[in-house]
């Protein structure tokens, strides 16, 4: 038990913990920490990783497999579909981008901040990070 | 399947009444919380479970029979509380060996190297343990004992919080290892939410909600924005809490009586945001119009 325990995301206790699950495997994804074809974590080692019960790491699993984002071999686990990391980033600029831009116009407007001004902040912010 | 199938239940001490008309399936191999206030009768039901108490009407079956005075159901289950006790002649160790005699699944060089993690010490009485100790032990105990049915009622009482991290951990780990059914009651079930699959809410005696965790946290959620906004809508839904202050309003309401939209909400300023569970538990069981802001009005 000593030391035993490494936590890899902070899970907080409002978000349902399965759904947390699933975006970490995402992540893993996108990251290329889990790759296509590989085998990912069952749900015991989900379970022991993240101190949860199985059957909750098992739903996040499920989410993911609903998702074809990952596929089912017979006796040998689960393992990353070929065209995930692509699909999740996909769908992350659809909806999770789409909604950010979305949130930062409205606010940009409340604030009074002209158009010309949020494209020259975006800009800045782009080569502050290069 | 059913490891534990409880109906219509009830039990009086007196005139009090500590369980009514309960009923309830619990399947094999899961952790599930009991939570309740003082007095709700968490520990009247386990003891019915145990077979310790009779019941005063109703039936409950353990491994499909009656557990009352049952050597067939002791001997596949273990009642771990802080009143377990042990012969004042007999050193942990010799109760050690005892266990293992009886238990059939019993895990000795886990139960050592655990008891050792603790620092206790082997050849002590188990009288003159601390009361941490004490409770370190039982559960240990309980833990490796590996029965079908494992009650661990309170186990973590007067551990410290370093030490509870560790066991619920414990007790996580154990039950990968060997899958059993867990019965766990605890008055802190923020610290050991994560490992419960599902939760059983009893209040005055009866059980109000019975569901996987996620589902369980899911029923109320809360709402907050301008008063006037709100005052539609929360007029058609089921009210759990409300408290005003300065034309803003926050509500905990029944989410399967909720019929709108994120968006409209969202639109009309209105902010949702999810409870953690022991924030519903409270609300679930609170008397009505029972808020703490009613005693300053």
């Amino acid at each position: 038990m000593k030391g035993g325990f490494s936590m890899h995301v902070h899970l907080d206790s409002t978000t349902p913990i399965y759904i947390q699950i699933a975006e970490w495997l995402q992540h893993e994804i996108i990251a290329d920490r889990l790759q296509a074809d590989e085998k990912v974590y069952s749900q015991y080692q989900l379970a022991e990783l993240f101190n949860i019960n199985p059957a909750t790491a098992g739903k996040g699993l499920t989410i993911l497999l609903d998702e074809q984002l990952l596929y089912k071999k017979r006796g040998l686990g689960m393992f990353v579909a070929t065209d995930a990391k692509e699909r999740i980033l996909t769908k992350r600029r659809n909806e999770i981008l789409t909604k950010m831009a979305q949130e930062l116009v409205l606010e940009a407007k409340r604030l009074l901040v002209s158009d010309e001004e949020l494209l020259v902040l975006i800009r800045k912010t782009q080569e502050g990070l290069k | 399947m059913n490891i534990i199938q409880c109906e219509d239940l009830s039990k009086s001490f007196g005139r009090r009444n500590a369980l009514q008309h309960v009923t309830c399936a619990i399947d094999a191999e899961k952790i599930i919380g009991i939570i309740g206030r003082n007095g709700a009768g968490k520990s009247t039901i386990l003891n019915i479970i145990a077979g310790y108490i009779k019941p005063t009407s109703g039936s409950c079956k353990v491994f499909n029979e009656n557990p009352f005075n049952n050597i067939q159901t002791a001997a596949n289950m273990i009642f771990i509380d802080d009143r377990l006790s042990f012969s004042d002649y007999l050193s942990l160790e010799d109760i050690l060996k005892f266990g293992a005699d009886f238990y059939p699944n019993w895990q000795s060089e886990l139960a050592y190297r655990m008891l050792d993690y603790a620092g206790l010490d082997l050849t002590a009485k188990h009288q003159q343990l601390s009361k941490g100790q004490l409770a370190t032990f039982n559960l240990v105990y309980g833990l490796v004992s590996r029965c079908a049915l494992t009650i661990l009622d309170e186990p973590m009482n007067g551990m410290d919080e370093a030490i509870r991290t560790d066991f619920y951990r414990a007790i996580l780990k154990e039950y990968l290892a060997f899958p059993r059914t867990i019965l766990i009651t605890s008055h802190h079930l923020q610290e050991m939410e994560s490992i419960l699959e599902e939760i059983l809410l009893i209040d005055k005696g009866s059980i109000i909600a019975h569901a996987p965790l996620d589902e369980f946290k899911e029923q109320l959620i809360s709402l907050s924005g301008p008063s006037d906004a709100l005052a539609d809508l929360l007029s058609e839904t089921e009210v759990y809490a409300q408290t005003i202050v300065a034309g803003m309003t926050s509500a905990i309401v029944d989410t399967s009586k909720l019929f709108v939209s994120e968006d409209l909400l969202r639109s009309k300023g209105i902010t949702l945001s999810h409870l953690t569970a022991s924030e519903v538990c409270k609300y679930l069981t609170s008397k009505e119009g029972s808020d703490i802001d009613a005693i300053f009005d």
